[in-house]
Order: C-alpha cells, then sequence, then structure tokens
C-alpha cells in the first residue's frame, strides 16, 4: 500500500484501511522527511525536492532529518532504573526543516481547505528554539518547539485558487514539519476525528500500541448530577463558583450551592488574588470567548485592565508519581493564558483570573463583569474585589526557595540570535514570575575540577546568577552544589550513583581534596563578596552503613574549613543520620518530619543551625491537584511548623516533551514554558503565593502586636494575639498536608479575613 | 437490634470456619460483634520475600505469627539489594468481606537483634479489589504487645479486601540487623450501634450571613441505625440554638449543614453530635466571623 501511496497518482487518498465511516477523501497528507525513512499510512513521501503536488519555493535550502524508530528501554547505571526511548512513530521520525522562510505550493483543485500541520521532536541542541508559522491567504498559525523534544500541531483555514494554494512557512530561527494534512473543509471533521486525532495522539501522548498497555484512572471525586434550572437547559450550559484551591476535574458535575456562588475576594495592597469561576457545558459548543469589563469602584476609579491576568485551567493526562509507568489520568494543573476555544458536552472549562492589586490602589469594593459569548449566546458574570487599606509585610527571615535549572546558562551557548533572545527572555520573564509569587532564594552550583595544581572553577557563570538573584531581590544564603561527584569519580574511576547507591568509601587524600576545593571556593566567594554559600556535596544520600560514612567523612572534609555551612538533604529525625549531626548546619527534609518543639530546641543549642524542608508533596511530582494542602504548607501550616525554608523540586521539572507527561523517565510537573518563553503556571503555584500571602497577614499583624506592647496597648495586643492563638488551635498539625485533615478552602479565607480586620483596626491606631 | 442479630447468626452459618463472628469481649458484648480472622494465622498461605514467616503457641487460645528477617543490604533482588522484606497475604472471596464491619484490629511486638534501636518502622498494606491499597506505618516496641485498629473507614473503596500483608524498607535497618515481628488476635469488630467516631468542622470558620457548616464525620455501625439519623446540636455557652437529627452515611463521609436561618452573630460556637449522651457524644467548636461582604450584594 505505501507503495501504491507514493506513486503521484494516489496522492487522492482512498480509505480503505481505515474503516467504512471514511470510504473516500480527496485530503492530501504528506509525511515531511526524507524519501527512504519510514512512511505513516495513509500519507506519502513530501521531501526537500517536493513532488508532483507539492512544491517548494526555487532556491529554498531545506534539511532532511530521520531518527530511528525506537522501542527499547535502557537502564540508567547512575540511577539503576530503566528508561523508555524517545517514542517517535513514522510520521515524527523525520522532519524537513530550514533556517529560512520558504513557500509551499500545493497543486489542488480550488476552495477551501483546512490545513493541519505536525511538528516536533527534531532532536540535537537542546538550546535550539525552533519556531515554525504556516500562513496562507485566510489564516495563520505558529508554535515553537524548545530544544529537542516536544510536539505541537498547527491548524489554520486556506483557500485555493486555479493555481492551486500557496502555504509561506516562516520562522524566526529554524523551522520544522514532520507532517502536512490539506483537508477539504467540508470532510473536516470526519478527517480530524478519523486520521488526524490518532496521529496527534501518537506524537503528543504515547504511540497507539505503547498506550494500550497503560490503564487510564479515574480519579474524579463524584458529585451527583444536579438538578438543571430550565435556564441552564435552554443555554445548554451552567456557570458556577468553585474556590480556587479546589480543582474543577474535567467531567466533574458541579454542585447545586455553586451555582449561586458569588465571584469575589478581598486583596491588599501589594497581592494578587485569584477569581475564578466554571462553566459546565450541557452541549457541544464550538467556540467560548470571554472579555473582562473594567472593574470600578464606589468612585468611579478602575484597576488597569492590564492587572487583570486571564487564564484557564488546561487538563493534562498524568501519571499518579513523576516515576510510575502504565497508568495515567487526566487532571486540572496548567494556567494557560486564555484564549478562545471550543467545549464538548459533559465537560468542564474553568476560568482563572488573576489580579494584581499594586501599591496605592484606592480602597474599595471593585465591582465588573466577565462576559461570555458561547457560540453566539452572551452571559454576563459579576466580579467583585475588594481592595483593604493594607500594605502587607513579611518575614524576611523565612526562605521561599526553589530547586532551579538557571535559564542563563543556556543564553551563552545558544545556537542562534533568536534562541540566545528567547532564553535570555525566558531568565528574566522566570525571576520576575519567582519574586512576583513571594520566593527569595534559588539553588544553583559550582562545577570544577583541579588541573595543573589549580583548583578551576565556572565562579563566572554563579557570579552571572547571583547577580541576577539580586536584581531580583533574592537575598538568601546560597545552596550550592559542587563537584564531589566529580572528584569521586576522579580517585574511584566509576559514579557514586544515584543517592550514593554505588559508593565505596575513597581513601584519605579525597576528604583532604574536599577541604581544599572548598576552600578555595569560599576564599573566592569572599573575594567576590556573594551571600553565604551553603555547601551541598550530595543530593538525598541513603541510609545505608557506606552511604552514611562516607557523607559523615565529607560534611567533616568540609567543615574543615573554618566558619563554612553544610546544607543535606536528609531525615535528622532518622537515626541513621546520627552519625552526620555534628557536621550539618542546614538539614533540608521532608516537612515537617520533626516538631516545632524539638526544632525551637535544637536551635537554641546550636547556633547556625537550622531545618528546611522541600515540600515535594505540593510540586506536582506525585499529583498535580493538591492546591488546598499547598496553600496550608506555605501559608498557616509553615507558620506552625517552626521550619525555616521550604525549597520544593523543582520549579520546572521537564523530560522529553515540556507538554507531554507521560513520555520520559520521568513526569513532567510545575511551570511551564510559553511559546514566547515566557512561565505558564500551574494551579499548585498560585497555591504557593497564596500560602506566602496567608503567612504576610500573620506576619503583618504580629508586627503590630509588638508594636502595641512597645507602647503599652496590652489589651488591644492580647485581642489580636488571641486571634492568632485561635487560628493556630485550629490547624490539624500533621508533617505533610495534601489533602486530608485540611480545612475547607474557603475558611482559610475567613480566618484571613479576621487577620486583615485586627490589622485594620490595629493600624487605624498608629495612623498619624 | 434484633434483626442486626439475626443477620449475626445467618452470617456465622454462612461465613467460611475462618470467619465466625462472635462477640468482641465480655464487657463490650452488648455494643460490639467481632469476626476472628483465623485464615490469616496459616502460614503457608503467607507469601514471603527476603523473610519467613511460622506459627508459635499454635495450640494456645491466641497463636502467633512470626515474620523473621534478616536484613541483608547486599542479597535480595538484583536490582534493589536494599529492598522491602515482606509477606502478603491473597485473601479470597468471602474471606475479603470486611465491608461490613468497622475496625481491624491486632497486636504487634518486636525483637531486634541491636538492643542500641529505638524505632522498628513496619508498613501494614490492605489492598481491595480496586486495586487501591492502604498503608498504615506501625512502630512496633521490643518486648510489648501494642494494639493496632484500623477504621475500616479509612480502607479505598470498596472494601472487599484481596491483599493484606506487612513489609520493611532495609534502608530503615543497618545490614546484619534480625528482626522478629510478631502478630496475633487479627479480628474485625463493629458496633451495634451508630456511633460518631469523629466529628470535625472542616471549616471551623464562617461567615456572618448565609452559611454552611462543612462536616467530615466518621461513622460505625449499622448503615440501617446511620440512615436513622444522629442527633446534632447547635448551641453557644448553655444556649441551644438547634437540634435535629440528620442522617448519615456509614464510613468516612463529608456533609454540609446549613446555618442561614440561625442568623449566627460573630463568636464562638459547639456543634455536637449526640448530646447528652456521655458515651456517644461527640463535639467540635466552630467560629462565625463578620463578613467582608455584610450589606453588599
Amino acid at each position: 500500500m505505501f507503495q501504491v501511496l507514493k506513486s503521484a497518482s494516489a496522492v487522492i487518498l482512498a480509505f480503505a484501511s481505515i474503516g467504512t465511516a471514511v470510504a473516500q477523501s480527496t485530503a492530501y497528507f504528506f509525511d515531511l522527511g526524507p524519501a527512504d525513512s519510514p512512511l505513516a499510512e495513509a500519507f506519502t513521501v513530501l521531501d526537500a525536492k517536493g513532488n508532483d503536488i507539492a512544491k517548494w519555493q526555487d532556491g529554498s535550502n531545506i534539511s532532511e532529518k530521520a531518527h530511528p524508530l525506537e522501542r527499547e528501554w535502557s537502564t540508567n547505571v547512575s540511577s539503576g532504573k530503566g528508561t523508555p526511548p524517545v517514542y517517535r512513530t513514522a510520521l515524527n521520525c523525520d522532519f524537513l526543516s530550514s533556517a529560512a522562510s520558504t513557500q509551499l505550493t500545493l497543486a489542488v483543485p480550488p476552495g477551501k481547505y483546512r490545513i493541519w500541520a505536525l511538528l516536533g521532536h527534531p532532536g540535537g541542541d537542546a538550546r535550539q528554539i525552533w519556531t515554525t508559522e504556516i500562513s496562507s491567504n485566510s489564516g495563520s498559525d505558529s508554535a515553537a518547539v524548545i530544544g529537542s523534544l516536544g510536539m505541537r500541531q498547527l491548524l489554520l483555514p486556506a483557500t485555493a485558487d486555479a493555481q492551486g494554494l500557496r502555504l509561506s512557512i516562516n520562522t524566526k530561527s529554524k523551522w520544522l514539519l514532520n507532517a502536512l494534512a490539506v483537508v477539504p473543509e467540508s470532510e473536516w471533521a470526519q478527517v480530524q476525528e478519523k486520521i488526524i486525532a490518532p496521529h496527534w495522539q501518537d506524537a503528543s501522548m504515547l504511540p497507539r500500541e505503547v498506550l494500550e498497555k497503560w490503564t487510564r484512572l479515574d480519579k474524579t471525586p463524584k458529585f451527583p448530577e444536579p438538578a438543571w434550572s430550565e435556564q441552564q437547559l435552554q443555554n445548554g450550559f451552567a456557570v458556577y463558583h468553585r474556590h480556587w484551591a479546589e480543582p474543577v476535574w474535567p467531567t466533574q458535575f458541579p454542585r447545586p450551592q455553586e451555582f449561586t456562588a458569588p465571584v469575589r475576594a478581598f486583596a491588599a495592597q501589594n497581592e494578587y488574588e485569584p477569581l475564578t469561576f466554571s462553566i459546565y457545558a450541557l452541549k457541544d459548543f464550538a467556540k467560548i470567548d470571554l472579555a473582562i469589563s473594567p472593574l470600578r469602584n464606589e468612585q468611579g476609579q478602575t484597576l488597569p485592565a492590564n492587572d487583570i491576568d486571564l487564564r484557564y485551567v488546561r487538563y493534562m493526562f498524568v501519571r499518579p508519581n513523576y516515576s510510575l509507568f502504565n497508568t495515567y489520568y487526566e487532571a486540572p494543573d496548567v494556567l494557560m493564558p486564555w484564549r478562545p476555544q471550543s467545549l464538548s458536552k459533559g465537560r468542564n472549562l474553568r476560568l482563572w483570573l488573576t489580579v494584581k492589586v499594586a501599591v496605592g490602589t484606592p480602597e474599595g469594593f471593585y465591582r465588573g463583569e466577565a462576559v461570555l459569548t458561547l457560540d453566539n449566546q452572551e452571559y454576563k458574570v459579576p466580579l467583585c474585589l475588594r481592595v483593604l487599606p493594607i500594605v502587607l509585610q513579611k518575614d524576611q527571615e523565612l526562605v521561599f526557595g526553589q530547586y532551579y535549572r538557571h535559564p542563563v546558562t543556556s543564553v551563552l551557548a545558544a545556537p542562534d540570535d533568536y534562541s540566545r533572545e528567547w532564553w535570555r527572555r525566558k531568565t528574566y520573564a522566570e525571576l520576575e514570575h519567582l519574586r512576583a509569587s513571594g520566593m527569595n532564594a534559588l539553588t544553583a552550583g559550582l562545577w570544577g575540577n583541579k588541573k595543573d595544581g589549580l583548583w578551576r572553577q565556572n565562579f563566572d557563570t554563579l557570579q552571572v546568577i547571583i547577580d541576577l538573584q539580586r536584581e531580583y531581590g533574592f537575598n538568601k544564603p546560597q545552596i550550592c552544589s559542587f563537584n564531589v561527584g566529580g572528584l569521586y569519580r576522579q580517585y574511584m574511576k566509576s559514579g557514586m550513583g544515584s543517592h550514593l547507591r554505588l559508593i565505596k568509601m575513597p581513601p584519605p587524600e579525597f576528604f583532604a581534596e574536599i577541604t581544599e576545593m572548598v576552600r578555595d571556593i569560599e576564599t573566592e566567594a569572599r573575594n567576590r563578596q556573594w551571600p553565604e554559600l551553603l555547601y551541598y556535596p550530595v543530593d538525598e544520600p541513603s541510609t545505608s552503613k557506606d552511604s552514611i560514612e562516607f557523607m559523615t567523612a565529607v560534611m567533616k572534609a568540609i567543615k574543615e574549613v573554618p566558619g563554612v555551612r553544610t546544607y543535606v538533604t536528609a531525615d535528622p529525625a532518622h537515626e541513621g543520620y546520627a552519625p552526620l549531626k555534628p557536621y550539618v548546619d542546614v538539614w533540608c527534609c521532608q516537612p515537617f518530619s520533626i516538631s516545632r518543639e524539638q526544632i525551637q530546641q535544637e536551635m537554641a543549642a546550636r547556633p547556625g543551625l537550622e531545618f528546611w524542608c522541600y515540600p515535594n508533596h505540593n510540586s506536582g511530582e506525585n499529583d498535580h491537584t493538591p492546591v488546598n494542602g499547598t496553600r496550608m504548607t506555605y501559608g498557616f501550616g509553615f507558620w506552625r511548623s517552626g521550619f525555616r525554608c521550604l525549597v520544593p523540586w523543582i520549579y520546572q521539572s521537564t523530560a522529553g516533551d515540556p507538554w507531554n507527561y507521560l513520555d520520559s523517565s520521568s513526569s513532567d510537573f510545575d511551570v511551564r514554558t510559553d511559546d514566547d518563553g515566557t512561565p505558564i503556571p500551574v494551579t499548585i503555584w498560585e497555591a504557593y503565593r497564596e500560602g506566602i500571602d496567608d503567612g504576610r497577614y500573620i506576619n503583618t499583624l504580629e508586627k503590630l502586636i509588638r508594636r502595641c506592647q512597645a507602647n503599652g496597648l496590652n489589651a488591644e495586643a492580647a485581642a489580636a494575639q488571641a486571634d492568632l492563638d485561635l487560628i493556630e488551635n485550629s490547624i490539624y498539625v500533621q508533617p505533610k498536608y495534601k489533602f486530608d485533615n485540611l480545612w475547607h478552602p474557603e475558611t482559610f479565607d475567613v480566618y484571613r479575613w479576621m487577620l486583615a480586620s485586627r490589622i485594620m483596626q490595629l493600624q487605624k491606631i498608629f495612623q498619624p | 437490634m434484633r434483626i442486626f442479630s439475626l443477620v449475626s447468626v445467618l452470617l456465622a452459618c454462612f461465613l467460611p470456619a475462618g470467619l465466625r463472628s462472635e462477640p468482641a469481649d465480655p464487657t463490650a458484648q452488648d455494643q460490639l460483634d467481632n469476626l476472628r480472622l483465623e485464615f490469616l494465622l496459616t502460614p503457608k498461605r503467607w507469601a514471603c520475600a527476603e523473610s519467613s514467616v511460622v506459627l508459635e503457641e499454635e495450640q494456645s487460645d491466641n497463636p502467633i505469627l512470626r515474620q523473621h528477617i534478616a536484613v541483608d543490604h547486599y542479597g535480595g533482588e538484583e536490582k534493589y539489594p536494599i529492598g522491602w522484606p515482606r509477606m502478603y497475604f491473597a485473601v479470597k472471596g468471602d474471606e475479603g468481606k470486611w465491608m461490613d464491619y468497622d475496625s481491624l484490629h491486632f497486636q504487634i511486638q518486636v525483637e531486634s537483634s541491636r538492643p542500641d534501636t529505638q524505632k522498628f518502622p513496619l508498613t501494614l498494606q490492605i489492598g481491595s479489589q480496586a486495586k487501591e491499597r492502604f498503608y498504615l506505618p506501625l512502630y512496633p516496641v521490643p518486648g510489648e504487645w501494642q494494639n493496632i485498629s484500623v477504621s475500616m473507614a479509612d480502607v479505598p473503596p470498596p472494601q472487599q479486601i484481596v491483599h493484606f500483608g506487612f513489609n520493611i524498607s532495609d534502608s530503615n535497618y543497618q545490614h546484619g540487623e534480625v528482626l522478629n515481628f510478631r502478630f496475633r488476635g487479627f479480628e474485625l469488630r463493629r458496633s451495634r450501634m451508630c456511633r460518631v467516631d469523629q466529628l470535625r468542622v472542616t471549616g471551623p470558620a464562617i461567615y456572618t450571613g448565609p452559611a454552611q457548616l462543612n462536616l467530615e464525620l466518621c461513622i460505625s455501625g449499622p448503615a440501617s441505625e446511620a440512615a436513622r439519623g444522629v442527633p446534632f446540636q447547635i448551641s453557644q455557652g448553655s444556649t441551644i440554638l438547634r437540634l435535629e437529627t440528620l442522617p448519615v452515611v456509614r464510613g468516612r463521609t463529608s456533609m454540609t449543614m446549613d446555618v442561614s436561618e440561625l442568623h449566627l452573630a460573630p463568636g464562638s460556637y459547639t456543634l455536637t453530635a449526640f448530646p447528652g449522651l456521655p458515651e456517644l457524644q461527640q463535639d467540635a467548636t466552630f467560629t462565625v466571623v463578620k463578613s467582608p461582604w455584610e450589606n453588599q450584594q
């Protein structure tokens, strides 16, 4: 069949193999790439030379590239775990690309068409940004592929005249295309369902023969179907409000009380606040659009339109844990920038507005409307934001960090101007995003070795990172990994293994060199006036006897350098780590594994000792939906814990295709990146910021209490302290706040309001 | 109550010998039924990995299952030398009908070759027909029988159990350490009357005005008794503001209680289940806060 399709006369496709549903079509399907690479069923080859139907513009400088179709897993030596291959199919194993714009002319009969293009998985340079824009005389679409892996699709209308159909293919760096379909408008729905969608699923999830071995789960909390009102049935949709910290699952019914719940919130003057509502479709909608009217207070003052960020919740296919295979489910996750879209019957669309209330915004009740257009129906959702006369403060001793891969390291190595500018934009946009969300620390590392008797470290790279962080107010001690693994390999001629899985005790000279390396780093850090470095030699050492012996010796070697502090990711409550205790200054462990009383006692007994934690259960690593638990971890729970820092793994976890959570050895999670390099938050991320904001309300009140006490206003201070005590005593204290034993989402706001009310009351006392 | 007793008799007639139902103990005879899980005391039915199991005091009224583990950081499964010594039991058919009971009980003890060790973490696993597993970390104490109780409400539904077992993680122990975990007295229990084992107001602070209390309850006892309802009282100090009986559902459940009509003023309140019945009574407090939206639409 492939040979037949390769002939020019067979470009009009016979659909016999696809089934009787599509008996015949006049669509054209092209598999772009070298002529001798695998060809997808029902597609015809289009190489750099073109063919009888599709002709490239003369002089086009187009490259062909093909990758093998792999299905065999390999073993990661360091972790000992299996690693899947890059799953390519006949359609996306090969592609055409160019750094120059070009034109493709298609000899097709006059008429209206839909153009579908598939692009991605180029392999090669991880810093290359591929931008592909296709334009016709009727429309255009574009997408970016970041680095070596990632699949995207384009869809645009086109009209052919007597000379055929012309497509312009443009790029800011390099374009690539794996496949192209030219489908008569009248056949689009059927072709999309029968041909395009399966191929897109193969490319964007897993090839069908792989996916069929996976089990799809349904994790949706079930609510009974509500009694729809006459109006809702007539409209074909129901609009409802659920607290932002409670997920709206793709096919979940609304609860009756949510139909009448108002969309409203309150905020201080230097705070962001979410406003959300959802649409449940009782029939299919081809296009839903949204506009926001100005939010205006009683005096007619408005919030700037630019300060209202409009997004929707994208449902992703996710794994139950980042390292698990073979089961998946659909879950609410990414907060995509708003774009008009369709909505199928029986599914939800959650709209997510984040309002920024800048300092100096007049107080008041700001009211406006979200104006929905569902096909041709208009529907208005009232919105209200109460702005308070409060400027929130923050406990400046607390560290809100993130494990982080600094994009700035890709700027210098990017292969072309556009890619370099893209990585630069990503660098600044992420730092601003982190800062605006309340973060004030990031991890970093130094890499180097000893050559000709001289330690050579990449100090200048870390200098750039530290300078950037300072620019954004990140002023906390710098968690800094350094090249213990490299030195170990030099001595032992093998790797340490993930979590010291393969560790063997090196000779004493190794540890002497560790001391020497740290001394060299510390000397230069002082020379460069860097913030304090926390020396972080190994991540999550195991509790095996060999691992602990090794780690104890390493930490001891670091502490040989006067004045430095060490950092270890291990549980201080685990008795196996007892030998490490004298040499560890900052323990970073699972939250909140030891009691506040123990933390206070141990910190008082040994100056310099701190307890930090990595709340990975709130990062999306094993679940993308514990939004309410994340807010508790970052706010009231953190306040109650006695810990000094939250530093989860990781701001952005990407493995394989960043928009495909199933395709690689570990799942993707947390913040995504838009085509222009700007960050796209996930729902959990918003809970980080809101939790931190809960802490800011607490801290603002605590400072006012101290001010009252300093001024002899003991009754006022006691009343405010009673509020804090009531809140603290109502926390169901637990190590990990995730789903169970949490406050109801609205309770957080009630307590926050209790704090705000008291703040406003005490502020009045001190008003000049 | 008589109907329930009849059901107990019928169950006893048709259940396998290992699932005989009988009163739990003389003092609680009129409140609890129990079901001894004798089938778990059959060593040959346990599938052991990196451990072994035998029965001790076989002829006594309370035989003991002993799991023996020699911690080995270098042996065991090739990919995971620091692995998970374990013993699992495949629960078959009617043996796994635990859903009619409120809780699982047994006793556990540990003996170790390392006298300096303080913690002996062990994990209990219970797997339902839906392939979902419930895990409970246990910390047995050397030389002391510790009572373990697992609420069936915590086990994922359906509570038709197919898997039961224990495992340790080698990483929590030192290489060469020898452990003996002992288990006895496996049984299921159920109350003969509806009980509120847990009452929590998950929204312990609400605004003035239209409001609902969000509650989490754990209800044990016969489902029919739960459906007949539980009396709930809302009070402030000694003033009773409302007393009503609401139907509840057996197991762990959420419900909302509309308190809008009470027009509660700012202050502290108490919600009580089974008020006036000290042996059944459960209390939870909540706070009403003046709304930021008062006098606003």
